[in-house]
């Protein structure tokens, strides 16, 4: 059966069966038919490859094919007896079968072999690969039923399917048209306003309008822009080990303008690749090269720098290969390329157009935002001015510093010579009054100090209160006197004439008054100075004098800030060492700069003759006499909290990952077998050697590389664009392999089209609306997809686009359909991306890295955001997303898998994200669906489908829907757990069974395979 | 079944082989049978000749044990401790960035004594009693080395046969290359449990069991210990069985309705996944139930095996799975990247997977399993003889060691009770024997009866493999 139909595409190498292609002609095509047979089993050891060339036979180029080898000859054009090649391909012994039984290359099949024969038979006429060919304009072709023809394109796909004696399919339902074309243009589906509005429309133009409208829609962008960050590798992650946070939304967001903003693609594609290069570079175009630094970047603690930046400009090179050659430049790394002509050293050679980034492999420090320098900060007006604000004042605070710090070096060698002798200037503070509890009497004395007397308590606390005139106070000093009333003439009334100090409070104006650290002229053993300002709750300790507790000591307790006491001062002094209650004491203030006791060091150090102390030693004093002063510490401290500042304020300011190049260049080496700590020879940047060269006075640059790629003598880039876009609305690109356009890719389904879309492409200047626009309104695009058994059973994948398109939805489009047709969509645009729901744990479970971020679900509005502004956690991507085929970004992707799984279907059952659409749609249906239950349904199967929906549709949607409502209305408490979900608030105004049962019917049409389908 | 439905998937197949006949199509048909809990059968061909092991339970040390500490029994270091690694050892090769600043190598030899066990004279430390007792069922491959230094590369590397990201891991593979053997489950399982030896340790990525370039379908499917064991299984609340049944059968009705019209194929795929889905509904709980489980099952898995989530526990689901006829099971257990403290860390790690290991492999023996499913145990690499960070006699830090670290197998196909390749004095380099990561999947594929060379991929114009363009099937480890 299927040799009939495929008669002859049995004489294909198998891509070309799987692309459906069906030659209309009986000659063979060597580039369609016979360099597939070639390149896939007999390249790999006969092909560009020389280190791996077996026997010197080269079958990729016609001078090694057809040149006489010894006694034979490969290839003898239209003699098939002298022709070796086929006497190896399909020997009498096995033994010397090519290729040889020990590769793992397949042997040709009979019908290959014929094909080969055949093209020897008639001449055996050689071509260059078809795509290293510059695409030239084709002429439309002839065709019989020209009313049926649109456009240009209508006329290539029409002729051949006249050739194949196939018609197409009549144009799709206005509705379904609509709703293909919105999702194609938008992502969304349209609203029933503008559905009605279509349907009302009766212009011969109503179509073309429609796409005008969806072309010119902010959602336009938003749409256009997923396919591209899969192809740019965007995230909001690393990747690597930790997968650390970065930011490159301010990038995402660029791409996304470009698209609405209708930027050429060759300026598209100059800005991304080499915007800082372009002259006087706008942030803009800066910020447009972070396409180059979306690739992941491994930061692990332990990784080797050169060994990721080797990768990362393998990911460069290769990602420029697959989005705008279509080619498996990266296949070039380790060896030559086995099928096209890229030789290892042309990948290095493109590789050093990237090596000149001032970057770490491993990233290096991070900007605080987990970006990687080179990066780009991009503060907001407000946040600008802020930061001026507090760089004046910083300025101004810097200043005084330093003119203090003169000052007050000025005076250092007199403090030397007498710091040791030095004591500041105490007033001493004359009690007014005196208070103790637990029974002990204190008795001011004329020369200020105090005197206890009374009970020996085990605890008691002091109070005394006075005041000064004196400002700016950096000091209070507490003396030990010893007194002849006391034990042994000490200074306390414990044994011996102890007494320890427990605590050392001061108060004004109802407030403590911050002190910070204190020293003593003498301690005991056993004090613990601190507690006496810092008292700890168990431990009653403080400064003692034993054993010199009959002579005078002191104790200096420094203020935290200069200290203008207004009013009354009371102390607060702890006696409540037991057994050593304080005897005399007296306090006394200071303005002095430098009051507290000499520490022991700098004691030790001034003790010491100039002459024999260290340059060290000298360092030490200078720094403690320069930061000691209070002044100098608050104005030090003054400086620091608006350094914090200002780095709170630079956090908040959004940055982006871009490319820049350093002053001298980075030298770029091959490397052997791909390896980095193997390099070979040096090569400087260049382009493919196989594609035309550079323009001569073209700048060796990123800029040179860019506009070379979009040069239109390039054979590649505007293919490779256009076939992505055919892509996008049929499922599957007229080069299938839309990722490689070489030798092992698949040839066109139609190549005259895709030259003619090429051809049009560059001279309509790159216009990427137009070439959508030209597209959508194709009849081809238009046509209906339904397809009788013989028509799908002949092309089941309509690469000969007999039909419409029918083509499951994308991952984004489905979750924003949901959130589209509940009326939950927020059509806020751009920013940080944002975190929707997902099971909890998710990422929790695979790191519990120290300083990994948690997720931290989004609130409000950002639940509701389209798909695209979605946060991208490379190692733990959204499951909803994933599940629906969207890649990882951890690698350039221009094709996306389509998979159909049960966990889709769970997915779409079960996620909380889903039962809250589905009760919103829910209230919608009551709300604005009409009166009855059966036109509620309709209405919102149409909201859904953009189409009518049938009495027998709706029948079964009513039956299951009052089935589910006779059982909610028995168990409402389990409509309120159903109604639940989510974040938005429920209509109270709805009966909660009946909106239950509502959410159960929403739930079901949003699964329906119609839903999540462009058909 | 609707007839009609019926007659649609006899096409698909029909379609599906017609086309794979020539090797091709499989991945764009992929969709119309994807293997998660379809039962789906492999690619034509496949398995290449008779296997050995059915199934792959895969018990993932992630962080990397010590392999001197644990197998690598190295008596001569005693005498050697603080001394430096000899430049001969070391032979100038390549260091983590954590060690090459370090000034001395010295060698830190293991606090562990050890002990041979079974008829081949296994060594094992005395933190192994219980695999001490499966010596006879196991084949201890000391001479694996890598071609990674970190975590990351590594572990994606031994999973996926690359060390960048984006191909598919040991399991997509096998799943493609295989199908399924069950209706209800997925055919290819993850379970991820924590270690105690070191709680923060190495992560993990959904990569590793990512179907990288193969179809999505092929990807491993997580099973979770908290929240629903699979993502999304639950009915939300408020939704019973019965009306969720009812749904489901509003959703066939109408996409049956749309298939008459449009006659895709694609419409009776995803009427199968939906029923598809409402049968793991039920399975998979019944299958992470272990209440059923009789007393003497805990015995053998030891105590933590109640507390789910833990190894333990993991374990006796793999052992489940494995009946039920799942292809791949795989376990990580996290905490094994002991750069300080081994002596504090690596003990309570041991607990936790020791006895467990042992009981997976006496329980599939004792229900005759264990011949046709292969079991494998080990990490991304092996660490270093040096010690990183301060040595003490009770006190050393190992950091990463690519050149040599051990892993066992058991079951379908390995060769039982051996103990294979030797590395030098050192436990540095590979002296007789060494088994590639590429050999090694090599070998296990060539137990589940595929030749690695077989089981291939077009992607970007070239036939991708598990082993790259490297791996040599290692004969001598086959029973």
């Amino acid at each position: 059966m299927r040799s009939r139909i495929f008669w002859a595409g049995e004489f294909l190498s198998l891509p070309l069966i799987a692309a459906g292609l069906l030659p209309a002609a009986p000659a063979v095509d060597f580039g369609r038919d016979v360099r597939p047979i070639l390149s896939d089993r007999c390249f790999s050891c006969h092909g560009p490859d020389e280190a791996n060339r077996k026997a010197g036979l080269r079958l990729d180029i016609e001078e090694g094919a057809k040149k006489a080898r010894g006694p034979r000859t490969p290839i003898v054009a239209g003699d098939v007896a002298a022709s070796e090649i086929l006497r190896r391909v399909a020997p009498e012994t096995p033994a010397r079968r090519m290729p040889p039984p020990y590769s793992d290359r397949k042997p040709l099949s009979e019908k290959e072999v014929a094909t080969l024969r055949t093209w020897i038979e008639q001449g055996a006429k050689w071509q260059s690969h078809w795509s290293f060919t510059a695409p030239v304009r084709p002429p439309e072709p002839e065709v019989k039923n020209t009313g049926w023809v649109r456009n240009p394109i209508d006329r290539f796909i029409l002729a051949r399917l006249e050739r194949e004696g196939l018609a197409p399919t009549p144009e799709a339902d206005p509705a379904r048209l609509l709703r293909r074309v919105s999702f194609d243009l938008t992502g969304l589906p349209p609203t029933l306003a503008e559905l009605n509005a279509f349907l009302a429309d009766s212009s011969p133009t109503a179509y073309e309008k429609a796409v005008d409208r969806l072309l010119a829609s902010p959602r336009y962008g938003e749409r256009m822009a997923v396919d591209w960050l899969d192809a740019a590798r965007y995230a909001d992650t690393h990747g690597y080990q930790t997968d650390p946070a970065k930011e490159m939304w301010p990038w995402r967001d660029w791409v996304i303008n470009a698209f609405n903003r209708n930027m050429p693609y060759d300026r598209f594609t100059v800005e991304q690749l080499a915007g800082d290069l372009l002259p006087d570079a706008t942030v803009e175009q800066k910020i447009a090269t972070g396409f180059q630094r979306n690739h992941r970047i491994n930061s692990e603690t332990g990784s080797i720098a050169e060994e990721f930046q080797a990768e990362n400009l393998v990911d460069r090179a290769s990602t420029v290969g697959t989005v705008w050659l279509g080619l498996t430049v990266g296949c070039a790394r380790c060896h030559d390329h086995k099928y096209d002509p890229i030789p290892t050293r042309d990948f290095y050679s493109l590789t050093a157009f990237f090596n000149n980034v001032d970057e770490m492999g491993n990233g290096g420090p991070s900007d605080g935002r987990g970006n990687f320098k080179p990066f780009l900060r991009l503060p907001s007006p407000e946040l600008e001015t802020q930061l001026a604000a507090r760089d004046v004042e910083l300025k101004a605070a810097r200043e005084k510093l330093s003119a203090l710090d003169k000052e007050l070096a000025a005076g250092q060698a007199a403090w030397e010579s007498g710091a040791l002798s030095y004591q500041p200037k105490w007033e001493v503070l004359t009690p007014g009054s005196v208070k103790a509890d637990n029974g002990v009497t204190l008795k001011a004395l004329p020369d200020g100090s105090v005197l206890a007397g009374g009970a020996m308590p085990p605890a008691s606390i002091f109070e005394v209160t006075t005041s000064t005139k004196l400002r700016n106070i950096t000091a209070f000093r507490l003396e030990l006197i010893p007194d002849a009333s006391l034990p042994d003439g000490g200074s306390g009334r414990g044994a011996g004439g102890k007494g320890v100090v427990t605590l050392f409070e001061a108060r004004n104006g109802g407030r403590k008054v911050d002190l910070t650290r204190i020293t003593a002229d003498f301690k005991s053993e056993e004090s613990e100075l601190n507690l006496v300002v810092r008292p700890a709750e168990q431990l009653k300790r403080g400064w003692g004098v034993n054993p010199e507790m009959n002579k005078p000591h002191y104790a200096v307790i420094e203020t935290a800030r200069l200290f203008d006491p207004a009013g009354e001062i009371s102390f607060r002094i702890g006696s409540e060492y037991e057994g050593a209650p304080v005897g005399r004491f007296r306090i006394s203030v200071t303005d002095s700069e430098y009051p507290e006791v000499v520490p022991a060091e700098m004691a030790e150090i001034l003790r010491r003759p100039v002459a024999e102390r260290a340059a060290k030693d000298a360092e030490e004093l200078t720094k403690y006499f320069v930061t000691h002063p209070l002044r100098r510490r608050l104005l030090s401290q003054s400086v620091n909290a608006l350094e914090a500042e200002r780095r709170t304020i630079e956090n908040k300011i959004p940055s982006t990952m871009v490319m820049s190049e350093m002053a001298t260049p980075r030298d770029t080496f091959v490397l052997v077998r791909g390896s980095y700590d193997k390099p070979g020879d040096k090569v400087t940047p260049a382009v493919l050697s196989a594609l035309p060269p550079m323009p001569a006075d073209a700048p060796r640059n990123r800029l040179g590389l860019a506009r070379w790629l979009v040069d239109p003598a390039n054979p590649l880039t505007a293919r490779v664009a256009v076939n992505r876009y055919w892509q996008m609305y049929f499922g599957t690109g007229l080069v299938k392999t839309a990722e490689d356009f070489g030798s092992q890719g698949e040839a066109p389904s139609h190549p005259e089209l895709l030259d003619w879309l090429a051809t049009e492409f560059v001279r309509s200047g790159w216009d990427v609306k137009a070439m959508q626009r030209l597209i959508v309104t194709s009849a081809a695009y238009r046509q209906a997809s339904v397809a009788t058994p013989a028509l799908r059973e002949r092309d089941p994948e309509n690469r000969l686009i007999a039909r419409g398109p029918r083509v499951r939805l994308s991952a984004e489009m489905i979750r924003d359909q949901a959130l589209s047709v509940s009326g939950l969509l927020s059509t806020k645009m751009g920013g940080a991306s944002v975190k929707p729901y997902q099971p909890e744990g998710l990422w929790e479970q695979l790191s519990a890295f120290p300083g990994r971020k948690l997720f931290e679900r989004s609130k409000g509005e950002d639940l509701w955001r389209r798909s695209v502004y979605s946060y991208w956690k490379r190692t733990v991507p959204p499951p909803s997303m994933t599940i629906f085929d969207a890649p990882t970004r951890e690698a350039c992707v221009v094709r996306r898998q389509m998979s159909s799984t049960p966990l889709q279907a769970l997915a779409l059952l079960n996620d909380e994200m889903y039962i809250e659409t589905s009760r919103k749609f829910a209230e919608r249906m009551v709300r604005e669906g009409g009166a009855s239950v059966p036109e509620r349904l309709a209405w919102a199967l149409r909201l859904a489908t953009s189409r009518a929906a049938t009495d027998t549709e709706v029948r079964i949607l009513e039956q299951g829907l009052n089935r589910r409502l006779a059982q909610y209305r028995a168990d409402v408490a389990s409509a309120e757990r159903l109604l639940s979900a989510g974040e938005s608030p429920v209509d109270k105004t709805i009966d909660k069974a009946e909106l239950a049962a509502y959410t159960t019917a929403a739930s079901v049409i949003l699964n329906l395979d119609e839903v999540i389908t462009r058909q | 079944m609707n007839p009609l439905t019926e007659f649609h998937l006899m096409l698909t197949r029909r379609q599906l082989f017609g086309r794979t006949a020539t090797g091709i199509g499989t991945a764009a048909m992929a969709s119309l049978l994807a293997p998660q809990a379809q039962g789906a059968k492999g690619l034509p061909g496949f398995p290449n000749f008779p296997p050995k092991a059915k199934r792959v339970i895969y018990l993932h040390q992630s962080g990397a044990p010590s392999q001197m500490d644990l197998f690598d029994y190295k008596p001569t270091l005693t005498a050697r401790f603080g001394e430096d690694l000899p430049d001969s050892i070391r032979q100038g090769q390549r260091l983590t960035g954590m060690t090459s600043g370090q000034k001395k190598f010295p060698v830190a030899p293991s606090v562990y004594k050890f002990a041979q066990h079974g008829k081949a004279g296994i060594w094992l430390s005395e933190l192994l009693p219980h695999t001490a007792k499966i010596a006879d069922e196991i084949c201890v491959v000391k001479s694996t080395f890598t071609e990674a230094i970190n975590h990351d590369p590594a572990i994606t590397f031994i999973q996926t046969g690359s060390q960048v990201a984006g191909r598919p891991c040991f399991g997509s593979w096998v799943s493609y290359g295989l199908g399924c053997e069950t209706d209800d489950l997925p055919a290819f399982v993850v379970m991820i449990s924590r270690g105690t030896g070191r709680k923060v340790d190495q992560p993990l990525y959904d990569r590793l069991w990512g179907s990288g370039f193969l179809p999505t379908a092929y990807q491993g499917v997580k099973f979770r210990s908290e929240g629903d064991p699979v993502l999304y299984l639950s009915n939300p609340p408020g939704i019973d069985a019965a009306r969720r049944r009812s749904m489901l059968d509003d959703i066939r009705q109408l996409n049956e309705i749309n298939e008459k019209q449009f006659g895709d194929p694609e419409i009776v795929t995803r009427i199968r996944q939906y029923e598809m889905s409402y049968r793991m509904q039920t399975s998979v709980p019944e299958l992470t139930d272990l209440s059923k489980e009789p007393a003497s099952t805990f015995d053998l898995y030891g105590p933590d095996s109640r507390r789910p989530g833990t190894y333990a526990s993991n374990c006796i689901l793999a052992r489940r799975l494995a009946e039920r006829g799942v292809r791949f099971i795989q376990l990580y257990h996290m905490g094994w990247d002991h750069h300080e403290g081994v002596p504090r860390q690596l003990p309570p790690q041991c607990m936790d997977t020791d006895q467990p290991s042992a009981a997976l492999i006496q329980d599939l023996k004792q229900r005759g399993m264990l011949d046709d499913t292969l079991v494998v145990w080990g990490g991304e690499f092996g660490r270093t003889v040096y010690c990183q960070g301060n040595l003490s006699p009770e006190n050393y830090g190992r950091d990463h060691h690519p050149r040599c670290f051990t892993v066992w197998m058991a079951g379908g196909g390995i060769q039982p009770g051996m103990s294979y390749g030797q590395t030098d004095d050192f436990s540095y380099n590979i002296t007789e024997n060494p088994v590639h990561v590429h050999d090694m999947n090599a070998t296990l594929l060539h137990c589940l009866g595929v030749d690695h060379l077989k089981l291939t991929y077009r992607y970007q114009g070239r036939d991708f493999r598990l082993t790259d363009v490297h791996g040599n099937v290692m004969k001598e480890l086959l029973a």
